[in-house]
This record gives structure tokens, C-alpha cells and sequence, in this order.
């Protein structure tokens, strides 16, 4: 149920979160956190997805990441990839999200890539980026 | 937090305290179509930003490099803190007024990663802009600028045909905008000079050239690109960032 992997990485999907500039994450890493969706807000001028996922003392964290505009998502604004509408996740869905965390270690990320159980990318890139080191 | 709620509340008592539109509609002379004047291109439809059609502009402002600055500009930009570029800060440590709800002003604007559509009717162009729901009106009947009634967030605007090429000019803004989202300021003496052209019927190109005395010392020089789409222009009000930054707030004083 759980993976988390820090990895550095540079990586070139950043423009899928254009309100921020820098501070709050750490924009030179890339994690997976994989779990079960608790909560997931369609709307502007971010989508957030809140998921507990257990942490390696076995505990259950509650993560949550933020993508970019509800209008953005519901355009499609990548090939390949599905539409988003609001009941594209469930609260109970598996999903792994992938994104660069908080600077300060806190349970929050950019979201880069949304993956769901059966391996449907929702948004960002094929491969995960996060590689476990 | 404070400063934009009472931002609304004054904003509140003063619509409730009078009615400027009488004045306003008085300053404004009827000017009769001249149907010479309505000729060019057609730019109606909605457009997105096309990031790979080689304009100057980027994400955060018009050039890599920030413009030949005043010291007057230089003073105030200095003390600005942006969340873009070399300077960039987190948002809660920021003082962009754009993050309090003030509108983005011209040109700042067209840096809001957002659609926007034109409307092209007789005499009168009109932009709307998806970022919280903005719109401009371009007269191109033939008047002239409104001198007399001060500043406005995104100007007073009025264009021209140069054979198939609008030409817009825009006056008259309130000096508490940045030109770009790293922090250049601009004073009220600050001129747009827009030149919207199709490059073929789906892209749209706007070199744009920004002038002020009082903060420039060169003219600032750049262009953005659009494509079209088949979108329609949705929803999205600053207001809804207030729901954002208490999310945003929590990761800040997570322990």
C-alpha cells in the first residue's frame, strides 16, 4: 500500500502548477506516495486530492497534492489522458500520486502524475519520475 | 488575510455610498460608426497561450532579462516580492497585489496562463480574459482617450486598423500594478501600444511594446502568441485562492 521514494530529479512539468514560483516544496525531488483517496476537491484555482497512506512505523498519514486549475483538467490539457470531471476519483479509490513534497517534510506535494490501481494515468508522464534510491 | 477582507468591505460602503455611472456615461461622447473604420482581420474565437510559436514573453514576464529600470522603479522594485522568477518567494511571504485580489492590469494579464476570448462587433472589440472573469473594451470607433475620469485597473483602450493589423493603445492605469508577475512596477504615465495580427486563421501573435517615463528608461519590447481552440471560457475568480492559501497555510505550520 505504501511507497515512498525520494529520488533528486530535475523535471520539466512544472508549468502544470503556474501559480506558485518557489518556497513551499522542494522542487528538486520527486516522490511516489501511493494509498486510498479520502477526499478530492474539483476546483479552482487548484484540484487537491487528499490520501492516507501508511507510513513505514505502519501509521496512516494523510497526504494531500495539488494539480493545476479545475478548467485546466477539465480540457484535457494533455494528450492520451482523460478529460477530468468531478467524480473522476472517489474517495476509497487506490491511487499513487507523484509529485515534489513540501520543503519542510510535511505530508503535502506538487502533483506531477496521478496513477490509479489499474494503472490508468490520469495526468502527467507515462513512467513515474521518482526513482527510489 | 485582513488587508483583503477589508479590502472588500471598503469596496462594499463605497459602491453603497454613490453612484458614478452618470458621471462616467457624461465623460463618454457618442461617437457615430464610421463604417471605413471597420476593416482588418478577424480575431473572434477563444485563444490559448502558444507557448511554442517563439514569443518573447515566458511564464512571468516579457524578457529573461529585466528591463532598463528608473531609479524611482528600481527603489520600488527592489522591494517587491514576487513568487516568479530570480526573487521568486513562497506566496505567503509575497506582497503581489495580484494575490489580494487586485486585478492584473494591462499587459500583466496576458502573463496569466488562462484563455481569453475577443468579441468583435462594430466599433468596439471585447476581450475577455478567463483570469477572474476580466474583460477589456477596445473602441475602434474612432474616439479618443478618456483623459478625465483618472486611472483604471486595466486602462482605457482604443485601436486603429493598420491594414490588417489592430493597433491598440492603452492609457490612464493605476500605478498599483506590476507589469509582470517578478515585480517591475510602472507609473500612471505608463503607454501599451498592442499590434494584434493573424499569422494564419488559428494563431494569433501581439507584439506589445510598453512605455513610461517615469520607470522606464528604454521602452520594454515583446510580443506573446496565441493559438485557437474550441473551448469555451469557464469560471475563475481570485476569490476562490482564499480556500487555496488556508490549504496552502496548513503546510506552512504543519509540526
Amino acid at each position: 500500500m505504501k511507497r515512498v521514494a525520494f529520488v533528486l530529479a530535475v523535471f520539466a512539468f512544472f508549468t502544470l502548477n503556474a501559480h506558485h514560483g518557489a518556497g513551499v516544496y522542494d522542487t528538486t525531488a520527486v516522490i511516489d506516495v501511493t494509498g486510498t483517496v479520502t477526499e478530492f476537491q474539483f476546483r479552482n484555482p487548484h484540484v487537491l486530492i487528499f490520501i492516507d497512506a501508511e507510513n513505514e512505523a505502519g501509521q496512516s498519514v494523510n497526504w494531500s497534492g495539488e494539480l493545476t486549475s479545475r478548467n485546466r483538467l477539465a480540457r484535457q490539457i494533455q494528450e492520451n489522458r482523460p478529460q477530468w470531471t468531478n467524480d473522476i476519483l472517489e474517495p476509497g479509490d487506490t491511487i499513487t500520486l507523484t509529485g515534489n513534497p513540501a520543503g519542510n517534510g510535511s505530508p503535502f506535494l506538487r502533483l506531477i502524475r496521478v496513477e490509479t490501481s489499474d494503472g490508468t494515468v490520469l495526468i502527467g508522464p507515462d513512467q513515474s519520475p521518482a526513482e527510489e534510491y | 488575510m485582513r488587508k483583503y477582507f477589508f479590502f472588500i468591505l471598503s469596496f462594499l460602503l463605497i459602491g453603497c455610498g454613490q453612484n458614478t455611472s452618470q458621471n462616467i456615461n457624461d465623460a463618454v461622447e457618442t461617437v457615430s460608426v464610421d463604417p471605413a473604420l471597420e476593416h482588418g482581420a478577424d480575431f473572434s474565437g477563444v485563444w490559448t497561450r502558444d507557448n511554442g510559436a517563439g514569443a518573447q514573453a515566458h511564464n512571468s514576464s516579457w524578457s529573461r532579462e529585466i528591463p532598463d529600470m528608473t531609479p524611482w522603479a528600481r527603489e520600488q522594485f527592489d522591494v517587491h516580492l514576487p513568487t516568479f522568477g530570480a526573487r521568486a518567494v513562497a506566496v505567503a511571504d509575497t506582497n503581489d497585489p495580484v494575490y489580494e485580489c487586485y486585478p492584473p492590469g494591462t499587459p500583466r494579464i496576458y502573463l496569466h496562463p488562462f484563455p481569453m476570448e475577443i468579441l468583435q462587433m462594430p466599433g468596439r472589440i471585447l476581450m475577455i480574459y478567463e483570469y477572474d472573469g476580466i474583460t477589456r473594451n477596445i473602441y475602434t470607433d474612432g474616439r479618443e482617450h478618456r483623459d478625465n475620469i483618472g486611472v483604471t485597473w486595466m486602462g482605457d483602450s482604443i485601436g486603429y486598423w493598420d491594414q490588417d493589423v489592430l493597433v491598440v493603445e492603452t492609457k490612464n492605469m493605476r500605478d498599483d500594478t506590476w507589469i509582470d508577475r517578478e515585480g517591475v512596477p510602472h507609473s500612471e504615465e505608463m503607454t501599451v501600444i498592442e499590434r494584434f495580427q493573424l499569422r494564419d486563421e488559428n494563431s494569433l501573435w501581439i507584439d506589445i511594446e510598453i512605455t513610461d517615463p517615469v520607470a522606464l528608461n528604454t521602452p520594454w519590447v515583446t510580443s506573446q502568441a496565441y493559438q485557437k481552440t474550441d473551448w469555451t471560457i469557464e469560471e475563475f475568480k481570485c476569490m476562490d485562492n482564499v480556500n487555496f492559501a488556508a490549504w496552502e497555510d496548513q503546510i506552512l505550520e504543519y509540526n
